[in-house]
Formats: structure tokens, C-alpha cells, sequence
């Protein structure tokens, strides 16, 4: 649920001087961040310490905090993504794509993989695998159903690159799953830089 | 206009019923496979896993943290880099947080299951600083009162609560005592909510241990440092302030002094507890008789004499003629550098003459009659004087009266303003409307300042003054009036800025010198004030009040801020000390008036051993000893031992996370040593402090060579008893008085701490008269024995003797020492 802009603004003001102000922001937007934090890292213990993380920056930082007319949120969701790529840059600086993804059975029905549980953190894995920006816009896309717009302000990129971001990430996310498509290269397959 | 799409319960849906994002079928319109796939992927997105207690967990941490950070900016004084503010600074903050200890319980309410967690800063950490607060920490809004009331914390602590949100923070008093196993606990049925809806379905235990101290001697107890021990001087009127002049003796600016019919001038009769209210014959000549009693009947010297009533003077105690007037009452007195000549103000219709005398008060001179009513005074050189003229300039004037202004420097009507010795600089304060309240200090009251109650304070800025040429230098957050060393080279000053107060010094002559913060045991909330200096500026005397509390008198280096004398815990008012800082005189209140006191500062001719006291050597043996037996080092004791002693794994128990040496005697006779050792398991969850008593029989193997461990005998483990326990002994001469130094590990009540409860006994067993205190800082008592009998001694410590709490000595004590 969102809070009203008006309301939010002014929670936000108070939260500047007030802990009791900041405990109602936290009360609101801690499910959806350690959500997004969790779908990036997918393991609690690192969910909860890169949330913590987030929080505790936000606490640090809210003096310096201004409305730009977007949410609040969007704040909080920045912090994630550079505390997530903190995370992976101390604690785990690559990880080995197969090792992710698994090795895929490229003759298997998409449908019958998905309906399993077991699939579905093969596809997230799949989404583990890609560069970072990509997996931040997949994941802030069909993680928390976010607006191109408001993704475009968490990670500083105009629509346009979202898109391609996104755009690019599923079809490296198609590349790794082994869901065929004859005859098109896939672009994914190559170091990309974004 | 778009028409809207419909709604699913898991967002947009399409005519088929399946989810769908405009945006994403825009980006893949050519492409419905990769729509199709982004479907495939958004439904299988990961559910979290989340443990249910961590986001009270995380809540609590935060409210902990957003109640000490989230301030106003520009009052914030946490930014500014501090020693011991932050152990690891700003950035360990979430670390520091993690690390922490959490106890979670879920409360099933008729409507909400709510999750409730608290932390504590100090939990399972057994290396605890005395001085931190400690900090307990909420995930809900809880009812404070009803925790405040149930509170326990063993040993025995006076504390002072206060809350920042929902973090409660539990200030000790006098610090907590270190090296000490503590338990704070809180009631299951106190963690509610204030509509009575408890929270937690377990009392709250937090467990912690402090660390030991650095001490003079690697066994001795932790150092303390010693109570002053004031001797009244003298009656005096509330606005008195009083100087130690050069040669010693205490001045008072507004001292009470009669008059006889016969011209005689003594003490005002009443005031208890006087040494030196000295009856005076004209010409400042004592009466007989009156040396060293109160003045409550007529003089000796004059039978003929009816007191008067009091009137006020200018008034030097304890001088080579007892109580001498030198002057009228005055509010602004100073010695010239040489101490050759006093200069005092006398006040009349609204403004005030200037006067010089002889430093016996003889032979006075009015230098001018302009002075402002409540001009400072300070000598510039030996013979020049600076003062503030009616016209509100600060002027100075010599020895024949010619006064010219200084540096075009005005001071508005309200404005504060101090003048340093050396006629160099001046403190001049904020114009009143920028000072929100005025700061009580110099009240002889017990009384908090307005910023006591931990809200911070706008930034108040005073400014040094250059009188030379006027140029100004900030001196932040200052509310009250600073101190100047005595050539006026160094100042200090409190900066009230923070919620915190500060100590801050500075030099003077460079205008580019940064303030230094001298360290105090001040934390959010307390109070400092009634600050001096030392002449030679070495030295700083402060008061320190946790909330509403007596301030309490420190002395203290200003290098380093460590506290060299603590007062003995009645209040103060406008402490001055000698140049070289040993001596120390100040106001105090009585049950019959205000009094002028002064007080050595010890230290200066330290204390001796007592014969029975442990050499060295084998004191550094025993705390290498029980570290290894702590560590189960099994090589580190071998080697320590002698080889008749059997060194298994039965001389370290397990868990044992601290040892004390309560009290270590050297036999004369034998040269050997006896220490008692207490070895103890912290508390730990729900497993309660227990401890075991060991003896340690050290000897030399030969004269002249190390001692070594020749016997060990270790109690059973128990679980430590609820009441104070003795924790350290020693013995010491001090001349040829015997003083022995008794800590507890609890805060005791001092009522009944005395000479019946605690006793010396000779060998026949006839109880010697002995002096007993109470030092409420170091939770020591001192025993003071002047007449000391040859021979083995008996103290005794009774259980009548109870802490804070009632409860009373967990067990009688008992030892030998030496006479």
C-alpha cells in the first residue's frame, strides 16, 4: 500500500528529527524492501544483514533526504542496490554461471520445469547469472511489479535503457534456461557492458 | 484516454485472465515468446523467507539508534569526531548492530500476533566499559513507568533512568564498578504496553560483565581516586565567591563576620562543623579560645561583648592571624601577580569604586568611581588593572588612577563577561536574547540546568576577545562563564551545545589554537559546571550531576581529563584552586548557612604500603596465575608453581570468565604470601553469576629468588548471593595513620556504613576507635586508624551493612591485618 504523497513528504520531515516518525517509515516499507533484497540475494541470512544495511544508511542519511516528487521508496530502493552490490562485491565477487543455472535440459517442456518448485528457483538462479544492472531491472520489473518510470529513478537510467535492460536480461534469462528459438543468435550470450 | 485494465488479485490481467504488464508487452511486442517467458518468471518469482523475529529485531536497533542520532542539524553534536563517542566510529554503526544480542518472544494478542524483541548494548558482553550506559531497547512502545519501577540490576546500582523512544538507558551513577559480573532484569509483567497488554512471556535477563580497570599494582583493585576531605572555613553569604591568594589562605569575597561592643569581629554563631571561624581582636588579632570551635558563644576575649548582627566583608580565613577583614564585601577581588597588593570593588549608587590595598587590606586607594556595579576585575601586570568602566567599555586604569578603554570593546547591558589575568583577553557572552534560559551556575543548590533534560540546546556562542585589538574567537556552545589559567593563557569552558556537555580548553595567545576536548564522564543529560582552573592550568575542578542529582565535585587533569579527587558527595558552588592545583577552595551549603571550605588534593605525598601489604612481585605472580588459570594455560601455571604443587586441569575449572584478588597478605615472619581469589562465572542467559572461592599460598624457594605458587585450594562453585559482597582489601599508611580500603561490588547505603558495622579490633579484642567513610564513587569504604596498637588487627565487616536495595552483606567478613 502506498502511503499518500502528502503524507508521506511530511512523515519523511519528521522522520528527520523524529525516531518515532522513522519506526512508521520503517513499519511501511520493510516488507517490500526486504522482499526485493531477498529476491536479489535469495539466502535469509544475507537478506537480513543487506536490509539492515539499507535502514541503518537510510537512518544515517535522511537528514540529506529532499522530495524529488518521487516516492520515498525509490530512496530506499536505491540504497538496496548499492548495498546488494556491496554485498556481492565483499562477499562473493562472481559466481560460476553454470553452477547457477544449473545444467538445463534443453528438451523439456518450459511449462512442466515451471510447475515445479524446483524450477522456479532455477529461473530466479537464471536471473542470479545475469550482470548486475540487468538483474536489478528484472528484479525490481517482475519482482515488484515497479513502473518503468520509477525503476528508471531507482537505478539513475533514462525508460529507454530500462527497457533494454530489461529487454536483454530476458534473453539471457531465456539463453540460460535452454528455451529454444532457432535460427536467432542471442545477444545475451556475449560479455555485455551495461 | 486509455481505458483502465482489469485488476486480477495479483495486479493487471488480460482477457484471458492472465497477468499482464503493458509495459513489458510493449518492450517484447515483437517477441511473445519472451513476453510469454516474462510471465513464466514473474510467477515463479521467490517467496521471501523471513524469520518472524527479526523485523522487531531490526526495529528495535533502529529505534535504539534514531533516538540518540535523529536531532535537529547544526545542534547535532555527535558529528563532531569525539574520543569515545564512537567505539569504531560512524560507520560501525550497523555492524555494531548485528553484533548485538536479541531475545525475541511473540505475544499472541486477541486480534495481532505481535512479534516483540529488545536488544540490549551491553548484552553477553563481558568486557564491558565502567563507564558505558546501558542501553535496553524495545521493538513496541512500552510502559515506561512500570519498567522503570521493576528494574533490578545485581549488584546493586544506583542508576538514573531516562528514555529515548523506545530504548530505555540505564545510567549508572558512579559508573558501574569494574571487573564485575552484573545482571539487569526486568519482570515479564512490566514489558507492556500502556494499555496494560503484556509483551513477553519470559522475564528479561541481560547478562554482561565489565572490565577490569588498569590499576597501579597488577593486583590491587581498580584505581579510584581519593575523596576530598573539606574543612569548613568559614561562615559566608550566598553571593560570595571565594580565591586562594597567594599565600595560601582562603578569601572570601562576602564573608560573615560581627561585631562586639568592644570592637572585637567574629564568626556568625551557628554554623556547625567550623574549624577556624575565628573570633578577631581589632587589628585581626584571634581570640583566644576560638582557634578551632564554633563561634556559637561571645568571644573569650571580650566578656563584655554581645554579638551583633552579621554583617558581610572581604574576609581572609586561616592567615597568620586566623580571620582577618581586609575590606568591605565586595563581589570581584584579585591579587596582583606578586600577591603583593589585593584590588576589590566597592559598590555604591549603582556603580562601583575600585579600590587597592596592601594584601593584609591595609592602606587602601580608590583608583576610580566609575566601575560598573558588576564589573570583573583582573590584574593586567603588577601595576595595571582591568575592569569594566559604567560606560560599559572595558577599561583599564595603573596605580595612579589614569584609565583609558580597551580595544573598543563594549559590553551590552545583560552581556557576560570575564576578564583573564594578564589584561590580554576577555570572555564576553551571547546578547541575552540569544541565550534561551540563563544557566543557574554558581547555584549552591542541587539544581540541573535547563539542558538536564537531554534536550539539546541552540548553539550559544560567546566569544573570546582580544583587548588588544578586538578580534574575536568563537567559543562554542558556552553558557556559563569560562576559567582562565592565571597568566589568562588558557581557558576552558563547558560547551552545552549537545545534549552531552563538553570540557573544552584552549590557549589563548595563538589565534589559530583548536579547542581540546578534555574527557569527562559526562553522557546525554548531565550537567557540568562550576568550572576552575588551576593557575598553571594543569588542573581543571568541575561538577558533574546526572539529571537532578547533586553534582558532584571532580578534579581532574586537563591533559588527559583522568579524575585525580572526587568530592565527598555534598554539593558545591564556585570551587577555585591554588596555582599549582593541590589545594582547592569552594562554597558549601550547611544545615545552618553557607560556608566557605577548603580541601588538600591528595596525592601529593602518596601512601605506603602496609607492612603485611604483598610485595609487588608476588602480586604480579598472582594475576599472571588466575589469567592462566581463566585460559586454562596449563604451561603458564606449571611454570609459575613449585614442583610440589600438582598443576592439572583441576586448577581451571571450565568457564570461568573473571577472577579478583580480594585481599593478598605477606607474612612477616615466613615472607610468604596468603591471597584470597574469587573465581567467577559471569551470568549467562538464564544461567545465574556463580563463583568459587580459592586461596593461594605463594613463597620464595629461596631468599632473593621469585616467589612461586605453592598451594591451591579451590571451593565449590555457587550461585552468588543477592547481597553486597567485599570484593577488595588493602591496607596502606598514610604517616602514621593505618587506612584500609574496604570495596563491595554493590552500591551501599552510606547510612549504614559506620564505625559500629565495620570495626578494628586489637589482639585482645577490645575495638579500636576507628574513622569509617563512605566513598559513594568508588563504593569503598575507608577506615582510618591514627592510634595503631603493635600487632595483629581483626577488621570485621557485619551484615548490618546493606546496599541501595536493603539487602544486607551476603556474608560477615573477616581478615588480619597488620598494625
Amino acid at each position: 500500500m502506498t502511503l499518500p504523497r502528502a503524507y508521506e513528504d511530511q512523515l519523511v520531515e519528521r522522520a528527520k528529527v523524529d525516531a518515532d516518525a522513522f519506526g512508521e517509515l520503517y513499519d511501511h516499507y520493510f516488507a517490500q524492501i526486504y522482499r526485493f533484497v531477498y529476491s536479489r540475494l535469495r539466502d535469509q541470512d544475507a537478506a537480513e544483514d543487506v536490509t539492515s544495511e539499507v535502514f541503518f544508511k537510510a537512518l544515517r542519511a535522511i537528514h540529506r533526504y529532499k522530495p524529488s516528487g518521487h516516492p520515498f521508496s525509490a530512496w530506499l530502493y536505491q540504497i538496496s542496490v548499492n548495498a546488494i552490490a556491496d554485498h556481492y562485491r565483499s562477499k562473493r565477487p562472481e559466481q560460476d554461471l553454470d553452477a547457477a543455472v544449473g545444467v538445463s535440459d534443453k528438451q523439456a517442456p518450459l511449462d512442466e520445469r515451471v510447475a515445479q518448485r524446483d524450477e522456479a528457483a532455477r529461473i530466479w538462479a537464471a536471473i542470479d547469472s545475469l550482470p548486475p544492472q540487468q538483474r536489478t531491472a528484472m528484479t525490481l520489473k517482475l519482482g515488484e511489479d515497479m513502473k518503468l518510470a520509477q525503476i528508471g529513478v531507482i537505478m539513475g537510467k533514462s525508460e529507454g535503457a530500462i527497457k533494454l535492460l530489461i529487454h536483454r536480461g530476458m534473453i539471457g534469462v531465456r539463453q540460460r534456461l535452454g528455451v529454444e528459438r532457432p535460427g536467432v543468435a542471442d545477444p545475451a550470450a556475449s560479455p555485455e557492458s551495461v | 484516454m486509455g481505458s483502465m485494465a482489469p485488476q486480477g488479485p495479483h495486479g493487471p490481467m488480460d482477457r484471458m485472465g492472465r497477468w499482464d504488464d503493458p509495459e513489458l508487452a510493449e518492450i517484447f511486442g515483437d517477441e511473445p515468446d519472451l513476453y510469454e517467458l516474462s510471465r513464466t518468471v514473474r510467477a515463479a518469482r521467490p517467496e521471501s523467507q523471513l524469520g518472524p523475529h527479526f523485523e522487531p529485531y531490526l526495529r528495535a536497533k533502529l529505534m535504539d539508534a534514531a533516538a540518540r542520532e535523529l536531532r535537529p542539524r547544526g545542534m547535532s553534536r555527535w558529528l563532531r569526531p569525539r574520543a569515545g563517542l564512537f567505539a569504531t566510529g560512524g560507520t560501525a554503526l550497523g555492524l555494531a548492530m548485528i553484533a548485538a544480542v536479541v531475545v525475541t518472544t511473540v505475544v499472541y494478542h486477541p486480534n495481532d500476533t505481535v512479534h516483540f524483541a529488545y536488544t540490549a548494548n551491553v548484552a553477553e558482553n563481558h568486557q564491558v566499559s565502567p563507564d558505558d550506559v546501558i542501553r535496553v531497547s524495545f521493538s513496541q512502545a512500552v510502559d515506561h513507568t512500570a519498567i522503570e519501577h521493576s528494574l533490578q540490576i545485581h549488584p546493586a546500582t544506583a542508576v538514573q533512568t531516562r528514555w529515548e523512544g523506545t530504548t530505555l538507558v540505564i545510567t549508572p551513577l558512579h559508573h558501574l564498578a569494574a571487573n564485575t559480573p552484573y545482571t539487569v532484569t526486568i519482570p515479564h509483567a512490566a514489558v507492556r504496553d500502556t494499555q496494560g497488554h503484556g509483551f513477553a512471556t519470559a522475564d528479561i535477563h541481560i547478562a554482561f560483565g565489565t572490565a577490569a580497570t588498569p590499576a597501579p599494582t597488577p593486583s590491587a583493585a581498580p584505581a579510584t581516586p581519593p575523596a576530598l576531605q573539606p574543612q569548613a572555613m568559614g561562615p559566608v553569604s550566598g553571593d560570595s565567591s571565594v580565591l586562594i591568594a597567594p599565600d595560601g589562605t582562603v578569601v572570601a569575597t562576602s564573608g560573615l563576620v560581627q561585631s562586639t561592643q568592644n570592637g572585637a569581629v567574629i564568626g556568625v554563631p551557628g554554623v556547625t562543623g567550623l574549624t577556624s571561624p575565628a573570633g578577631l581582636l581589632p587589628g585581626g588579632t584571634l581570640a583566644p579560645g576560638h582557634g578551632n570551635q564554633p563561634t556559637a558563644t561571645p568571644a573569650a576575649g571580650s566578656p563584655t561583648g554581645s554579638p551583633a548582627p552579621a554583617t558581610a566583608r572581604l574576609v581572609q580565613f586561616g592567615g597568620p592571624n586566623g580571620t582577618a577583614v581586609l575590606g568591605p564585601a565586595t563581589h570581584a577581588a584579585a591579587y596582583s601577580p606578586s600577591g603583593r597588593s589585593l584590588a576589590y570593588l566597592v559598590s555604591h549608587d549603582g556603580s562601583a569604586s575600585l579600590v587597592v590595598a596592601r594584601a593584609d587590606g591595609s592602606n587602601p586607594t580608590t583608583l576610580v568611581r566609575n566601575a560598573d556595579a558588576a564589573s570583573p576585575l583582573a590584574w593586567a601586570d603588577e601595576g595595571d588593572l582591568v575592569y569594566l568602566s559604567a560606560a560599559e567599555r572595558v577599561s583599564t586604569v595603573d596605580l595612579e588612577g589614569r584609565s583609558r578603554p580597551l580595544g573598543g570593546v563594549t559590553v551590552g547591558e545583560g552581556q557576560d563577561l570575564a576578564l583573564a589575568p594578564g589584561g590580554q583577553v576577555a570572555y564576553v557572552g551571547p546578547v541575552p536574547s540569544a541565550v534561551p534560559s540563563a544557566s543557574p551556575s554558581g547555584d549552591i543548590a542541587a539544581t540541573p540546568s535547563p539542558t538536564a533534560s537531554g534536550t539539546p540546546s541552540p548553539e550559544i556562542v560567546g566569544h573570546l576577545v582580544d583587548l588588544g585589538t578586538g578580534a574575536l574567537r568563537p567559543l562554542p556552545g558556552i553558557r556559563q562563564l569560562p576559567a582562565f589559567s592565571a597568566d589568562g593563557s588558557t581557558v576552558a569552558w563547558v560547551d552545552e551545545s549537545g545534549t552531552t556537555p563538553v570540557l573544552d580548553v584552549m590557549g589563548t595567545a595563538d589565534p589559530n589554537a583548536a579547542p581540546a576536548t578534555v574527557p569527562t564522564a559526562a553522557v546525554d543529560g548531565d550537567t557540568l559546571g562550576n568550572l576552575g582552573l588551576s593557575g598553571d592550568g594543569s588542573r581543571l575542578a568541575y561538577t558533574l550531576a546526572h539529571g537532578d542529582t547533586t553534582p558532584a565535585l571532580r578534579v581532574a587533569a586537563a591533559s588527559t581529563g583522568a579524575t585525580i579527587a572526587v568530592g565527598d558527595g555534598q554539593p558545591v558552588a564556585s570551587p577555585v584552586l591554588s596555582s599549582g592545583g593541590d589545594r582547592i577552595a569552594f562554597l558549601r551549603a550547611t544545615s545552618s548557612g553557607v560556608v566557605a571550605a577548603e580541601a588538600l588534593i591528595p596525592g601529593s605525598q602518596p601512601a605506603q604500603p602496609a607492612a603485611d601489604a604483598a610485595p609487588a612481585d608476588a602480586a604480579a605472580l598472582l594475576d599472571q596465575f588466575v589469567a592462566a588459570q581463566v585460559k586454562h594455560d596449563l604451561a603458564t601455571l606449571r611454570s609459575l608453581a613449585a614442583s610440589s604443587l600438582t598443576v592439572d586441569t583441576s586448577l581451571t575449572p571450565d568457564h570461568v570468565t573473571r577472577t579478583y584478588v580480594i585481599k593478598a597478605t605477606l607474612d612477616q615472619r615466613s615472607q610468604a604470601v596468603t591471597a584470597d581469589v574469587r573465581l567467577v562465572r559471569d551470568a549467562s542467559g538464564r544461567a545465574p553469576t556463580s563463583s568459587a572461592d580459592e586461596t593461594l599460598e605463594l613463597a620464595r624457594p629461596a631468599a632473593g629468588q621469585p616467589f612461586q605458587v605453592t598451594a591451591v585450594s579451590i571451593a565449590d562453585f555457587a550461585s552468588a548471593p543477592a547481597g553486597p559482597q567485599v570484593v577488595h582489601v588493602t591496607t596502606e599508611r598514610d604517616q602514621l595513620a593505618l587506612v584500609v580500603r574496604i570495596a563491595f561490588d554493590s552500591d551501599l547505603d552510606p547510612s549504614s556504613v559506620s564505625g559500629s558495622v565495620i570495626t578494628l579490633a586489637a589482639a585482645n579484642g577490645v575495638a579500636l576507635p576507628a574513622d569509617v567513610r563512605y566513598d559513594v564513587e568508588s563504593r569503598t569504604a575507608v577506615v582510618r586508624l591514627l592510634s595503631v596498637p603493635a600487632g595483629t588487627l581483626t577488621l570485621s565487616v557485619g551484615t548490618a551493612l546493606q546496599d541501595i536495595a536493603g539487602q544486607s552483606l551476603a556474608s560477615g567478613y573477616s581478615t588480619t591485618v597488620s598494625g
